[in-house]
Formats: structure tokens, sequence, C-alpha cells
């Protein structure tokens, strides 16, 4: 059943009692909290998810609960914890479903080594796909934002899972990490954008989550790599994009993984294959349209 | 309680009863092994019983992950133990891998899929000096600046302190005992290096004698005060006592000669109960036999029960906290007398929390 059928109040049992079990292919996370941030954050960014009914397959089950100790009565603490593991230290309790949301990431970054994975968005036109992978600060998940809204289908807001013997890249379609000024730029272009409730003065400044578009026929349907493309925006610059070698673009590729060290050959062979079936270009923007636009023609020129 | 078991206990335990999970099981079980740090292992366990086909999708994508992490773990590793055997082959010292990387040298199977953050290394202890300057000029340097913990070390632990490669960032820790200087088990280190051999696998390397793994296993295992990991030692210490590579009796003679009769009794115990093995049943009744002080070993139950259950959540189990608090206070009693100790954990409790857990932060 879609979470969004499920009444507030049966969501709110779930997660306070056995868990609420929570699809986002190919992924599934069992989640246990009180705190009505998650709850409210849940509902805004996933609405348009599976829940499942136990028994069901579950890869990670998070709890996130008050953190102990006389401090919560002045400024509560929200910790968390993965399936009895404490990896992050508590956070003011206010910032529980951006907490919930780096922690789901963490979970597979930590532990899906059968990908080659990269921290970057992944977009797709029909069976090809666009991979940015970039540095915080570039203007990645507005522009992921955008493009998702724009007729291009998500596969990933910040992290690539490639298949590292068919190079596909596996679609995990979660809501889009907006921060600061995108936050408006997004919210004032797309009508149609739906944010979860912004919450202030995290670690990225005030962050709101973008649910994902989810008209795609078949969510779990893999795209091929065709581009790779490093986006940077800087505020007033001129548009200009230009193609870079593969041996510099296997760089940045390997610069932006999450586990290229911790596979090593197979990532490195995997990277490489890569590099002969896409193109890699520079992009620097400063408006959307243009950068819209640069997608739009790589697309024109490679009908799917 | 076959029922109420853990179901990564029951395939240890019996892996054809894999054939019989279902789903439920099967990823209670995924989650199980990877918060106990034997996913690869338990995985490796069953389709070496059952088959590849007998694993769900699922588990057979945990497979993959765990065998392209332990391709290039192991491939590392023997890369980097050989660099250590070539660099201090120039000053005549033939280091004696430890632990994980000795496991692997030995091409032991349950070690394929077992993750270690660091190599460590023996060398005799007239020997720390001139290894450590060698390493330096090789581009190992050391973790710490801080000079208290710079004495610690070196005052009074088996070890200097930790190194890492400046490049690579690999870490290394360079022994000249397995068991603490001050420690309550007194470990002749010589009697360790006089009876080291060439590993099974890799001749170039050096590895401790078979019984001299098992006890150091054991005697870091029920020394170390650490519960993070303690299933995963206790694992490995089932491995080793069940690969049936030497006799009972050997075994127990060095366990005297080496004053760790007491942390190999209890690993025999452990491995017994957990897992129900035969193999170390025998042991641990030779023991008992052999050495009836061996049966205070008992009045530790209540604790190992709990810390070697204590995996997961869904293994329930009550009265977890003060055991994990006992097994740290005992870890840190055996490593050193009261009179050290309590300025110590003094000294370490008032300097802050520098060192914590992971801050919470976004990708990258």
């Amino acid at each position: 059943m879609k979470l969004a059928r499920l009444q507030p109040t049966r969501v709110q049992e779930r997660l306070t009692g056995q868990g609420l079990i929570l699809a986002t292919p190919p992924f599934t996370f069992k989640i246990r909290a009180s705190s009505p941030e998650v709850r409210n954050g849940l509902l805004a960014a996933y609405a348009e998810y599976e829940v499942l009914e136990d028994p069901a397959w579950v890869d990670f089950e998070i709890h996130l609960y008050p953190a102990p100790g006389i401090r919560r009565w002045l400024h509560p603490l929200i910790a968390l914890s993965i399936d009895g593991q404490t990896p992050f230290d508590p956070l003011p309790a206010t910032q529980a479903f951006p907490l919930l949301e780096w922690a789901m990431n963490w979970c597979v970054t930590s532990t899906a080594h059968q990908f080659i994975m990269c921290h970057s968005a992944v977009l797709a036109k029909g069976d090809n796909a666009a991979i940015l992978p970039a540095p915080p600060g570039s203007g990645k998940s507005t522009l992921c934002a955008a493009l998702s809204l724009s007729g291009w289908r998500l596969l990933s807001d910040e992290l690539a899972l490639i298949e590292t013997d068919s190079l596909n890249v596996v679609p995990f379609a979660r809501p889009v990490s907006l921060k600061n000024g995108a936050i408006d730029v997004i919210a004032n272009r797309f009508d149609q954008a739906v944010l979860t409730p912004r919450v202030h003065d995290t670690i990225k400044g005030t962050v709101s989550h973008m649910r994902a578009p989810r008209d795609m026929a078949d969510p779990s349907h893999p795209a091929r790599p065709r581009w790779v493309v490093l986006p940077h925006y800087s505020d007033g610059c001129e548009f200009s994009f230009v193609q870079i070698s593969k041996a510099e673009g296997v760089a940045e590729l390997a610069r932006n993984s999450f586990n290229f060290s911790a596979i090593g050959q197979v990532g490195f062979e995997s990277f490489a294959k890569l590099a002969d079936q896409v193109d890699f270009y520079h992009l620097n923007y400063s408006r959307l349209d243009d950068a819209l636009e640069f997608f739009d023609t790589l697309a024109a020129g490679c009908p799917a | 309680m076959s029922s109420r078991e853990p179901v990564l206990i029951r395939v240890f335990k019996a892996p054809h009863c894999a054939t019989t999970l279902t789903q439920a099981d099967w990823s209670l079980l995924v989650r199980q092994a990877r918060s106990a740090h034997v996913l690869g292992h338990a995985l490796d366990t069953i389709t070496d019983a059952c088959g590849l086909a007998v694993l769900p999708e699922k588990a057979a994508a945990a497979l993959k992950s765990e065998r392209q992490l332990a391709q290039h773990r192991i491939r590392s590793t023997i890369w980097e133990a050989k660099e250590l055997a070539r660099i201090l082959g120039s000053i005549g010292v033939q280091p004696v891998l430890l632990k994980g990387g000795a496991y692997l040298a030995e091409e032991l199977p349950f070690s394929k899929y077992r993750f270690f953050g660091d190599i460590d290394i023996l060398v005799p202890h007239a020997k720390i000096g001139i290894t450590e300057k060698t390493l330096m000029t090789q581009g190992w340097i050391s973790t710490t600046r801080d000079t208290y913990d710079q004495r610690y070390y070196r005052t009074w632990m088996h070890e200097v302190p930790p190194m890492a490669h400046i490049q690579r960032g690999t870490h290394l820790d360079l022994h000249h005992n397995i068991t603490p200087l001050t420690s309550r088990y007194k470990v002749d280190a010589k009697l360790l290096l006089e009876a080291a051999r060439p590993a099974a696998a890799h001749p170039e390397l050096k590895v401790l004698a078979f019984e001299d793994m098992i006890l150091h296993a054991a005697a870091h295992l029920f020394s170390d005060g650490e519960s993070e990991s303690a299933f995963r030692g206790l694992t490995d210490l089932k491995a080793l006592i069940e690969a049936d590579r030497i006799s009972h009796e050997v075994l127990i003679l060095r366990a005297k000669q080496l004053e760790l009769t007491l942390p190999l009794a209890l690993a025999a115990r452990h491995v017994a109960k957990v897992f129900a093995s035969g193999t170390a049943q025998q042991l641990s009744d030779a023991l008992h036999a052999d050495n009836g002080a061996a049966s205070r070993i008992a009045l530790l139950d209540p604790i190992y029960d709990r810390v070697f259950l204590g995996f997961h959540p869904s293994c329930g189990t009550r009265g977890l906290g003060p055991a994990r608090l006992a097994v740290n206070l005992r870890g840190h009693l055996l490593r050193m007398p009261i009179r050290l100790l309590l300025p110590h954990l003094l000294r370490k409790a008032l300097r802050s929390n520098k060192e914590g857990a992971e801050t919470p932060r976004p990708l990258k």
C-alpha cells in the first residue's frame, strides 16, 4: 500500500510500534521513530512509496530515539541506531528527518559493494543515463531537481549504483536534498515540486527534501550511462561546456566514488569500461535554463 | 531455546538448515551477520554446504558485495605484508604476521571474508627501535603525537603507537608481544618467535605456530574488553579449533607454557556452548580434567553468554549493558594493575570526547 493511502495515525502507530517498512527499491528500510518531524518528513517526501507488511525483506532497521541524558530537557537531541550500531553522534531533535535521510544513504554506501558507487545525481532520458558526479556546492542537487521536473527520469540525487558487470545504473530514486538558496529556486520555478518542512542550522545550512517525481512506468528499470557531466554552478558566470578526455573523466569518477579504494581492481575496470561508452563534459552555468537546454541537446543527439 | 535461537547461530551450527529458511529469516540473517561483522563468513558457510542456488536474490547481492571487498582486501594485505618483509629483511628482521593478516597468509577458509582494519606484526623486543626507524624511512609514521599516548604505549603496552603509511593510509600495529607488559597474562614472546614458521600459502611470510595462533586469538578475545566484535572473535576460534591441525595435548601443553590456559579454557567452553561444537567440547573436557582451577571460568558465564549474543537487537538479550560493562572492566583489570589503571582511566575521562562517534553528515 502507498504511504499516502495510510492514515497519518496508522503511520504514527507503525513508527512508534513494530516499525514502518518503507520500500525504496532496491532497498527496504524498517523505520522506528516517535519524533513528529520524522513522520511529517516521511509523509511529505515518500507519499508515493510502498509500505510493506510484516514479514517482508528488510535490508536495514533504523531506530531514532531521544538521546538520553539531562540535556534532553533543555535542548533535546535525537540519536539513531542501525541494526544496533550507532555510527553517528546525536543531532538536535529538529533535524530528525535530515538525519534519517543521511543515515539511509550511509546504510547503502557502507554496505552495497556489489556496485561501484559514485557520489552523483543520475537522470535518464529513455534508457540513456547522465551521471552528474560533483562535490557539495556545485549545484548538483538543484540541477537534479530541475531536470527531474523537466522530463528527465530521476534515478538518484546522491548516489549512482553502477553494476560492475553490466555497467547499468540501478535506480535508487529518493527525495532530492535541496539546500539554502536552492530551495526557493526550485519552489518558485516548479509549482509541482513538493517539499518537506525546512530544517534550519544543519551542518549544510537550511535543508528541505523534494519528493521524487514518480511518473516513471517502472521505477526499478535500469539505465545505460551515456554521459558524465561535471556541473559547476557559479553566480553570474558565462554558460560554457567543454568535453574532457576519458582519462580525466575516469579520474573524476574515482575521486567521487565511495568505494573505489575498497574494491580496487573491479572498480577501476568498471570505470575504465564505462569510459568507452560515455562522453565526459565540464559544465559551467549560472542560469538553470542554459543547463536544462544543454541536457536536452545531449539527449536529442542520442535518441533513446 | 532452539526456536528462539538467533538464525545466525543456527546457520553456523548447521549450515544445511539454510534450505528451510523463510524470506524473513534470511533478511534477519543478513542483518544479524552484518552487525556481527561475519556477513561474508556466514554466507560462505551456507553456500559451501548448500550451493549458491540456495541464496535469495538479496542475499546473493550481499555475498557479491562481500566478495568484491574481500578480493581487494586479500590482494592488498598480502602485498603490504610482503613489502614489510622486504623492507625489514634489509635489517635482518623477519616480521611475524598476527591475526587477520596471518590467517590470510595461511589461506584459512574463514579468513577470506574477515574484515580487519590494520596489519599486525610481531618482532623481537630488542629490534623494536631499529624496526620502527626503518619503517619510518619507508613512509610509515606514528598516528599519534600526543605525548601521553606515546608514553602509554611505550611504557605499558605490547606494541608501539599505531603507525600508518603516509601515502597508502594502511594501518600497522608493530608488536613485541601479544599481551601488554603490564598484563596479568605474562607471555614469553621469545617462545612465540622461536616457534614461528613460514605461512602455508606464502612461505616468504612468517606466522605463529598454529597452536600459538589459537592461543593468541583466545587471549585477545578474553582480555580485550571489546564486546563490539566478540561474536566475530568467537567464530574465528571456532574455525581455528575445528581446523584440527594440532592435537589437544600439544595445545594444552603449550597453553601451560605460555600461561594462557585460562583464556584457552574460556574459548573452548564458549565455542562449545554457542556453536555446540564437538571438537571444542572435547578440548574443554580435556582442559577440565587437566586443570581443576579451570572450573572457575563457569563463574564468568553470565557475562560472556550475554556478550556473545549481543550482536543484534533482535537477539533480545536482557542485561546486555551491564555484561558489556563487566567485559570492559575485566579487560582493563587484566591489562593493568589498579595502581596504573585508575590514573590512566581518569586521564582518558578528563580528555573530553574528542574521539566520539562519526559526526552525522550528508554524503561527502
